[in-house]
């Protein structure tokens, strides 16, 4: 019954709608019906081109759904049979774009005080302060390197106190350390003050050590996959230990396969017998093994 | 030298000049801006009538303008009636001509500017909240600086090199609607050649100054972005 009580209160974005998208392989029609639950970072995953984009800007209201409901906890932002469109101005959405689309006439500053309802120099200063960006808030934009620019692109996005955090590939430009950083402060904010926050991501690493929920992008259809751990890791085998990473290179030698992985930040090289799966550069793999003790050490 | 800066025709030629600058600036700016926004049939119609001035014979516009805004004419009729204005053969019609030529180099070079400007920039103002207003003013217009200032010397030059239709509207008269391009062709014709090389000289200074003034905004567009 307490159960019952706590789903019932949890407060929920509920998405769902209906758009006709073209892709490489032809016109499709992306369906998703899905519960966010409010105050959590969660991550829209899956191969390109299966309207994960196209999902975050319909949110953000940049793009139009043919049909559907958006309901923002108790409000409703979309609803098309009823004729309920609210503008993006009123959405209250901290949209980060690929391209991190910073003001490049204003200094850092004047970046993130633009963003502000009223401009609140105290909310400014403590956002460049988690940021690291208090050192450079009189430069421009174009005096700054990707990390640090991205740094800006979440600060003002934060800085209009929005509901909902939109993050398109946010850190995929970055390098590894700079990424690792970045999701500390995304975590940081996420816990600080309990925004949602919506992320697309390729990275599975990103998505396991930020994200408590993942959404799945299939052709036309979008799965609540649960924990990410549900989808990566699937119930296709119980091992003592397992490790998802990404292909790296793999070179053929007589009997055997060398695979370099990415595991995490970290690459590893694992042998495979030559005649089992074949792997490719790109391939997501999970690393399982049952078979012996694996010794954990502090470093 | 005195002589010609006090002369009528240098006189004419500054004033049209800088008062269609002010006029090609306040239309041209918001209809740059306008033309790039989402395709439509009467954008489109915009677009080719602004910049019709810059392919289409002078003479020949010239004509058509005539016709449109001579006493007879649609618009110059109406204003002849009403307001006993005349455009033809005054200086209106000089000011009319440099406008109108100018137009499109103003036009264009914001249309450009304006494209290359990322839309998700305009996209990341919208979800800040800001009105259209705020992000015109704070987004738009100062990171298309550049493809206004360039847009704006280059609708000066054209306006002071102006010939054909200040021809047509203005009527080449001596002491009224001579303008310094007009000044040299009229000194040639009656053989002052060094009236007309003095005019030449002054007319290529004014010019010059436009090309290191334009060349500088370049260089200091870039420095900025």
């Amino acid at each position: 019954m307490f159960l019952f009580n706590i789903l019932k209160t949890r407060k929920m974005i509920k998405i769902d709608i209906r758009k006709k998208l073209l892709s490489s392989t032809g016109e499709f029609t992306l369906n998703a019906n899905i519960d966010i639950p409010s105050g959590e970072i969660v991550a829209f995953y899956g191969k390109s081109g299966t309207g994960k984009t196209t999902l975050l800007r319909i949110i953000a209201g940049l793009a139009a759904p043919d049909e559907g409901t958006i309901n923002v906890e108790d409000n409703t932002w979309l609803d098309s049979r009823n004729g309920i469109y609210l503008p993006v101005e009123k959405r209250a959405v901290g949209y980060v774009f690929q391209s991190y689309a910073l003001f490049p006439n204003m200094t850092i500053k004047e970046n993130i005080l633009f963003a502000q309802k009223k401009p609140d120099i105290s909310q400014a200063k403590k956002l460049m302060e988690i940021f690291g960006l208090s050192s450079l808030q009189n430069r421009k934009p174009a005096m700054l390197s990707g990390g640090q620019q991205q740094r800006v692109a979440l600060a003002r996005a934060i800085a209009c106190k929005p509901r909902i955090m939109l993050l398109d590939e946010p850190l995929s430009a970055l390098d590894h350390e700079m990424r690792g950083s970045i999701q500390d402060e995304i975590k940081f904010i996420n816990k600080e003050w309990g925004i949602t926050t919506i992320l697309v991501s390729h990275d599975v690493s990103e998505i396991f050590k930020l994200c408590t929920r993942v959404y799945s992008f299939n052709e036309s259809t979008v799965v609540d996959k649960g924990n990410p751990a549900n989808l990566f890791s699937g119930n296709r085998l119980s091992g003592k230990v397992q490790f998802t990473g990404e292909v790296l290179a793999s070179e053929n030698e007589d009997l055997i396969q060398i695979l370099t992985l990415l595991v995490g930040n970290t690459p590893v090289k694992i042998v495979v017998p030559a005649n089992g799966e074949t792997f490719m550069a790109g391939d997501k793999v999970l690393i399982a093994s049952k078979a012996f003790n694996p010794i954990i050490q502090k470093l | 030298m005195k002589e010609l800066i006090t002369s009528q025709p240098f006189l004419l030629t500054l004033e049209v000049s800088v008062i269609s600058l002010i006029l090609q600036f306040i239309i041209g700016v918001p209809l740059g801006i306008y033309i790039t926004g989402k395709n439509s049939i009467f954008r489109r119609i915009v677009e080719i009538i602004v910049t019709l001035p810059m392919i289409f014979p002078p003479m020949a516009l010239g004509f058509f303008l005539i016709l449109i805004l001579g006493k007879n004419g649609l618009i110059g009729g109406f204003l002849y009636n009403t307001f006993d204005f005349k455009i033809i053969f005054t200086f209106w019609g000089v000011l009319t001509a440099v406008f109108i030529v100018g137009l499109p180099f103003m036009v264009k070079s914001v249309q450009s500017s304006r494209k290359q400007l990322d839309t998700a920039m305009v996209e990341a103002a919208r979800t800040l909240g800001k009105s259209k207003f705020a992000i015109m003013r704070k987004v738009i217009l100062p990171n298309i600086r550049g493809g206004i200032t360039t847009g704006m010397l280059l609708a000066f030059g054209r306006s002071l090199g102006e010939v054909g239709i200040s021809l047509m509207l203005g009527g080449n008269i001596i002491g009224r609607t001579e303008t310094l391009s007009l000044a040299i062709y009229n000194s040639v014709y009656e053989g002052d050649f060094a009236k007309a090389a003095e005019l030449s000289i002054l007319l290529s200074v004014l010019a010059i100054i436009v090309i290191v003034i334009s060349n500088k905004s370049v260089f200091f567009k870039r420095k900025t972005n």
